[in-house]
């Protein structure tokens, strides 16, 4: 049978990207920004600090490569993520400062989305996920 | 004595503190598991000034909160490539 999916309702940003509600550890919800062009879920020191994350002991350094710089971040791993009702356990993401100017708290990754078979939905401003 | 904050619709919480980061703690939520109501725990213009009172929210108690900003996410003079 055919799986309809969890239909996500988001909401659309200046030039059309796309932001998702996403609840950490099942208590803490954030807008991410969905981001297909980022291989690693992402999120701030301020989200990494309320969820008491120890960033200076963290599971590993990577190497990230944004649009300017080539920096090393610290990778921790979070308890859970959910998006709407489908919900990924132990998902590790990378810690990274955003522009301040930008009113999100997390960039949404490959590293989740590749877990589904995800449809954006932009005239909606709805993710899908089967 | 305090007087506990009252439950909003977060369309109102939206309305009354306008371009401020608020800490809410939901209370209600539609169908799809989305709040549409709760109460505002904190809130400020600086996103780091909701810090402390999200550990504060969240310690020895089993709550969900839901941290946003109340205007636009993205200003309208900024396009974003990341």
């Amino acid at each position: 049978m055919r799986r309809r999916g969890d239909r996500i309702r988001g909401r659309r940003g200046y030039g059309g990207v796309l932001l998702v509600p996403c609840l950490l550890h099942a208590a803490y919800r954030y807008w991410f920004l969905a981001d297909t062009g980022a291989a690693r879920t992402l999120i701030t020191p301020d989200v990494a600090l309320e969820l008491d994350l120890d960033v200076q002991t963290p599971v590993r350094q990577e190497r990230i490569a944004s649009v300017h710089h080539v920096m090393s971040a610290p990778v921790v791993r979070l308890a859970s993520v959910q998006i709407g009702a489908q919900r990924l356990t132990n998902v590790e993401v990378v810690v990274l400062p955003l522009p301040a100017e930008l009113r999100v708290d997390g960039l949404l990754g490959v590293n989740v989305l590749e877990h589904f078979r995800t449809t954006f939905e932009f005239p909606q401003a709805t993710i899908v996920l089967r | 004595m305090d007087t506990p904050p009252q439950a909003l619709p977060i369309e109102e919480i939206v309305r009354r503190y306008p371009d401020q980061w608020v800490l809410v703690e939901e209370t209600a939520w539609d169908p799809h598991g989305h709040p549409t109501a709760g109460m505002v725990r904190a809130a400020s213009v600086a996103r780091g000034d909701l810090r402390e009172p999200v550990r504060r929210c969240h310690h020895d108690q089993s709550v969900t909160t839901f941290l946003f900003y109340t205007g636009d996410p993205i200003p309208t003079d900024l396009t974003v490539v990341l």
